[in-house]
Formats: C-alpha cells, sequence, structure tokens
C-alpha cells in the first residue's frame, strides 16, 4: 500500500458541483484550454450541476438543520425496519408453512405442489409489492423534509 | 453437443462483448468516465446492467443445478438473490448514492475520517472480489468442457482475457452497455430453448411436469434441509448483497438517490422475471437429466437439457443458445467485479491514475484465474453462497451502520469487520477442510451467516460504544449528505434561464 492519502482525503465529503475541480477551475480561470491532470478524486462524486438546496445548506449547517435531518433519517430508518420486518415475516411464514405443515405439499395447482408455487412464483409479486411501497413511502419523507425545511429557508432565499 | 456450435456461441458472445467495449471506448475519456460511467447512465439502462451484472454462474447454471440435487429447498437461493435487492433498495442504495463515495473503500474513509477503516475495507473488499470471480471460473471451466470438449482451463482463460480486455479498454462506460447488453443476452437464451421445450413437450402429448413427478422429493439426492439451513442461507443472501463490491459500484451511475431508488426497482422486476427460467429448468431437469444429479455434474443441467429434449439441428442451435447465455454471465459478473475490484487496488496502490486502473484490472483478473485453475468447482450455487455469507458478516454492518447510526467509530468498524472476517471466514475454512467430521458442527459452521452476522453487528457496536471519542467530527455533516435529498427543481432564477435554453 504505497498510495498514501491525497489531498482529497482531508474534506471527507466535498461540496458538489464540479466534477473534477483542478480541471474546472483551470478552464474557468485562464479562459483558455491548459493541460488537464486527470486524477480521480478519491471521494468527490460529480454530483449534478445545483443538486443540493438550500435546505441541504441548512441542514448541514444550522442546529435546526440537524434535527430536521435527524427526524428525516429517523423516518426513513422506520419506514425501511417496517418493510423488511413485514417482508421477513412473510417470508418466515412461508418457511415454516412448508416446514410443518406437511399438507400444504399435497395442494397442486396444474400438477404444481403449493410450496413449489409459493416459492417459485408467488414471493416474487410480494418482493416488487415491498419495494414500490417504500418507494412511495421514501420519496413522501423526503418531499415532507423538503416542505419542512423551504418554510426555514425561504426568506433566506430572497435575499 | 456439436463441438463446432459450441465454440461459435463463445466466439459470438466473446466479440459482442468485445466490440461494445470498443464503442464504448469512443465515449470514455476522463478518469470520472472510467471509474462509474460519470454516473449519466439512464434507469433502464442502469437496471439492465444491474441486472447483468448480479445474475452470474451461480444464477444461470447453479439454481437448475441446484433444484436437480436438493428440489425445493434450492429455490431459496433465487428468492435470496432477489430479496436481496429488496434489502440494498431498503437500506442503503440512496444513501449510499449521495455519499459521492465511488467504492465502497471510498464511503469507510469519508464516514468514518479514517485511513485504517479504508485499508481494512480495501483488503476485504479485495478478497471478496476474488472469492466471487472463482466460481465464475470454475463455471466457463465447465461449460467450456461439455460445450467444446476442450479442457476446463481454456474456457476460464477466455473469460479472463476477453474481461481485461473490455476493462482496460473501456472502463466503466463501456461496461454499462455490455452489461446491460448481457442481461437481455442471459434473459433470451434461456427463454428461448425454454418455450421450445415446452412447445415439444406438450406437442408430443407429455405433461412438461410429468404429471407431478418431477418435484417427488425422491428424486433429491441431498438430505432435506434443517429449517437452520434455510435460515441461515436466507441471512447470508440477504445482507450479503448489501456489500458486494460489484453491486454497490453500480449505484454511483445513477444521477441521484430517488434514481438510485428507482432503478433498484427496476432490477428487482427484471430478477424476478429471470429467476424463473433457471427454476422451469431446474424443474425439467429433475426428469430428462437426473443422472447428472448423482454424479457432481448438475451444473450442466441448462447446458444439456435442450439437447436432450429437442433432437438434431434444433437441438444443437438451443443450446449454443444457452452455451452464449452462460458466457454472458460469466463474463458480465467478472468484469463488473473487476472494475469495482480495480476502482479499489488502483486508489490504494496507484493514485487513481487511468494507467493505475488499468494495471490494478489486470491484477484483480488474474489473481482469481490461478486460484481457479488451482481448485475444484465443489457446487457453484454452494460457493457463491459462501461469499454471501462472508460479505454479510464483514462489509454489511460497515454498510448498514455507517449509514444509519451515528455512534459508529473507526475502531468500531473495523473490529467488526475483523471478527467477522475470522469468524465466517475460520468456519467456512474448517467445513470445508473438516467437512463431515465434524459431526453436529458440520452445519453452523458450513452454513454460519445466521450466528456470525448478528456477531459482526454486536462486536462493532459494542466497540464503537466503548470508543466513543473517536466519532468523528464530520459525523452530521455526513448524515446531512447521505439522508437529504437533492435538489428537485432548480429554484435559482440565474441557473434555471442558463438550463432551459432559447425556449425562455
Amino acid at each position: 500500500m504505497s498510495g498514501g492519502p491525497d489531498s482529497g482525503e482531508a474534506a471527507p465529503l466535498p461540496d458538489g458541483g464540479a466534477p473534477l475541480p483542478d480541471g474546472d477551475a483551470g478552464l474557468a480561470s485562464g479562459g483558455f484550454r491548459q493541460r488537464v491532470r486527470v486524477v480521480a478524486p478519491r471521494s468527490a462524486a460529480p454530483q449534478p450541476p445545483g443538486a443540493y438546496t438550500f435546505s441541504h445548506e441548512l441542514a448541514e449547517q444550522s442546529e435546526i438543520g440537524e434535527l430536521f435531518v435527524r427526524s428525516l433519517v429517523r423516518s426513513q430508518l422506520r419506514l425501511a425496519v417496517v418493510v423488511a420486518a413485514g417482508f421477513g415475516l412473510i417470508l418466515l411464514g412461508v418457511a415454516v408453512l412448508i416446514a410443518l405443515v406437511p399438507v400444504t405439499a399435497t395442494l397442486t395447482i396444474a400438477t404444481i405442489p403449493l410450496p413449489w408455487l409459493l416459492l417459485g412464483i408467488g414471493i416474487y409479486p410480494v418482493i416488487l409489492a415491498c419495494a414500490a411501497q417504500y418507494n412511495r413511502g421514501a420519496a413522501r419523507n423526503e418531499r415532507k423534509f423538503r416542505d419542512l425545511t423551504a418554510d426555514w429557508t425561504e426568506p433566506g432565499a430572497k435575499q | 453437443m456439436n463441438t463446432a456450435v459450441g465454440l461459435a456461441a463463445v466466439a459470438a458472445v466473446c466479440a459482442a462483448t468485445v466490440l461494445i467495449g470498443i464503442y464504448g471506448l469512443r465515449i470514455s475519456r476522463t478518469t470520472g468516465d472510467f471509474y462509474v460511467a460519470s454516473r449519466t447512465v439512464k434507469p433502464w439502462w442502469n437496471a439492465s446492467a444491474i441486472g447483468g451484472e448480479y445474475i452470474s454462474a451461480a444464477s444461470f447454471l447453479g439454481v437448475a443445478g441446484l433444484i436437480l440435487i436438493s428440489g425445493i429447498d434450492a429455490l431459496w437461493f433465487p428468492v435470496g438473490y432477489t430479496a436481496g435487492y429488496l434489502m440494498l433498495l431498503l437500506f442503503v442504495s440512496a444513501p449510499l448514492r449521495r455519499s459521492g463515495a465511488y467504492t465502497i473503500p471510498d464511503f469507510a474513509a469519508a464516514r468514518l475520517d479514517s485511513t485504517a477503516a479504508r485499508r481494512v475495507t480495501s483488503l476485504l473488499v479485495v478478497a471478496v472480489g476474488w472469492l466471487y470471480i472463482v466460481p465464475q471460473l470454475h463455471g466457463a471451466a465447465l461449460t467450456m468442457r461439455i460445450a467444446t470438449g476442450l479442457p476446463g482451463w481454456a474456457g476460464a482463460l477466455i473469460v479472463v482475457v476477453v474481461v481485461v480486455l473490455s476493462v482496460v479498454t473501456g472502463g466503466m462506460r463501456s461496461i454499462t452497455f455490455v452489461q446491460a447488453f448481457q442481461y437481455w443476452l442471459k434473459l433470451t437464451a434461456l427463454a428461448v430453448p425454454v418455450v421450445f421445450i415446452l412447445l415439444v413437450l406438450t406437442g408430443s402429448g407429455q405433461s412438461p411436469t410429468g404429471g407431478g413427478a418431477a418435484f417427488d422429493p425422491a428424486l433429491d439426492v441431498s438430505g432435506d434441509a434443517s429449517l437452520y439451513r434455510n435460515i441461515s442461507l436466507i441471512v447470508a443472501l440477504l445482507f450479503g448483497t448489501l456489500g458486494l463490491p460489484h453491486v454497490l459500484v453500480r449505484f454511483y451511475t445513477n444521477p441521484d438517490g430517488a434514481a438510485a431508488r428507482r432503478t433498484t426497482q427496476l432490477v428487482l422486476g427484471l430478477l424476478a422475471l429471470f429467476y424463473l427460467f433457471p427454476t422451469i429448468y431446474g424443474v425439467l431437469g429433475r426428469l430428462h437429466t437426473p443422472r447428472l444429479a448423482g454424479g457432481g455434474q448438475s451444473d450442466a443441467t441448462v447446458l444439456l437439457l435442450p439437447g436432450r429434449i429437442v433432437d438434431g439441428l434444433a437441438g444443437d442451435l438451443l443450446s449454443a443458445c444457452v452455451v452464449a447465455g452462460a458466457f454472458a454471465a460469466f463474463l458480465s459478473t467478472t468484469s463488473g467485479l473487476v472494475v469495482s475490484l480495480a476502482g479499489v487496488v488502483s486508489q490504494d496502490l496507484f493514485r487513481g491514475s487511468v494507467k493505475g486502473f488499468r494495471l490494478a484490472a489486470v491484477l484483480s483478473a488474474i489473481v482469481p484465474l490461478g486460484i481457479a485453475m488451482g481448485t475444484e468447482s465443489l457446487g457453484l450455487a454452494g460457493s457463491v453462497g459462501a461469499v454471501f455469507a462472508f460479505t454479510a458478516s464483514t462489509i454489511c454492518p460497515l454498510l448498514l451502520l455507517g449509514i444509519w447510526w451515528r455512534g459508529l467509530t473507526d475502531i468500531g468498524a473495523i473490529a467488526g469487520m475483523v471478527s467477522g472476517a475470522v469468524l465466517c471466514g475460520g468456519s467456512l475454512l474448517a467445513a470445508t477442510v473438516a467437512g463431515p467430521a465434524l459431526g453436529g458442527w458440520a452445519e453452523p459452521l458450513g452454513q454460519p451467516a445466521a450466528w456470525t452476522v448478528p456477531a459482526a453487528f454486536l462486536v462493532t457496536v459494542v466497540v464503537s460504544r466503548a470508543t466513543p471519542r473517536r466519532r468523528p467530527a464530520t459525523v452530521a455533516r455526513v448524515m446531512a449528505r447521505l439522508h437529504t435529498p437533492e435538489r428537485t427543481e432548480v429554484r435559482d432564477p440565474v441557473f434555471r434561464s442558463g438550463k432551459s435554453g432559447p425556449a425562455n
């Protein structure tokens, strides 16, 4: 491991913005194309232009912002855990049903026994439904967060 | 199987992969392109690419082979592979995308503000990647032997050469196209022969399931799996998917967190669709190729089935179809792993230059080639399952706790990863070496996830609690970055006029 941490690591999460900070700075200030050395930023993800809102800045900088973020994280985690637990229960139910209720093996549809149908086909729509449910919930949580922070940042934005 | 047809199928898939790789080269120019396609990949492409990368030898060949051996218990594998993606969606996808990191070690470094945590994560990621490539190469060896009669190592070598070529020339951008292409190739390669087979069977008046005989547990070669084994397997697959390096790197190619979630949902649909087919092959195999189960050749079920049921040229063509699909599976998973490993290795060893990435890609592919040549396959689904257990016990606690728990410290994360690696790696090794001699211990050691994953979480939490002063000062900022949504509508008027152009 000869490659030590480079300067990029000093700021673990750089601001969203320029995909390749060195390169863009060179182009903007010089006004002419100069040779740019392209190296991978350690963890500088190129973000879509203007990816972060005022609410995002607020969240990072102020105490009230931190409170908002904590509540967002809590609600997202609660949602994820609820969906995961629901799915886990269904999965466990299927496992227990197959293992402990032998009569399920004798029920067939088009010669296919019920346990095969449940595990081979039936469980997949359940997975998809869980995913759709979660996506809706997660987007709703984020919308709430945005509305909440917009109330706080609106006056600042009008300066 | 007809040798010429088999060779042609392998050659065609390899040529297509290399060609798409070269096409990708023309639009791949910067380091950002090389690593993660500059994050401009559309959800549909991305979802197909994720599906293409994820469906490995274990899914394409292993699932059907396992159904042949152990009947209904084998169905837990595809369920677990798919549900693992659900866990990924719930707990990881959007925050990880927002973290802005390129690789898991990048995430560890950013979240924990620690070079040591980064190093340990890098080592584990490389270990996981190598272990995961080996079964792919075993699958390639098996396919080569069966399809062409050539020695198995030729298949493994071809996969490594094609992957290194396409990765070195195109990086991730072209890999995205290659992977997306390969998902659909794999799906078609299984679906078309199965439709033919079902038509032939019903046309000749046979019931495809033998009137239900295919589901008879008496056909199983292995004994019934215990409830413990099934639960442990599901734990491994559910939580192992979170930590697979090639799966994670794909999420960075989404434009934002919400897109990452949408992509994952699409992936779930694609996986659910795909796994229908290996299951059908397995069921048909129980009737038509039952002898493969006893001879340790069960993973060849998918490859041999079309030729068994459909005669003559049509049978050869259908066989060529599945051979091509199988090679697509080895190529896509291996190249995904090589890209992500090369990303990690080149950052740590070569300071992230493009040249370093290329060198790292070669390194990442050659080591597992050596391992694969020196070892024998022990059943593809099983060996991939073991890798999932290892990932679930090491990288998964780091990711889950790092994303959702402010209390995580670098010491805690390292302690958890190391103890998970020692416990899980140790038991898998013991189970492989000692085998049945372990008696009652054989099952908990051979399928360890049910206890090693909670143990790794426990160690991480306890040690983090004991070292509260190691909490990084940046944690509040990082949590805000991980969880707050990106801007969806542009509010800045100057920016808006710049964006929408002449229409305004």
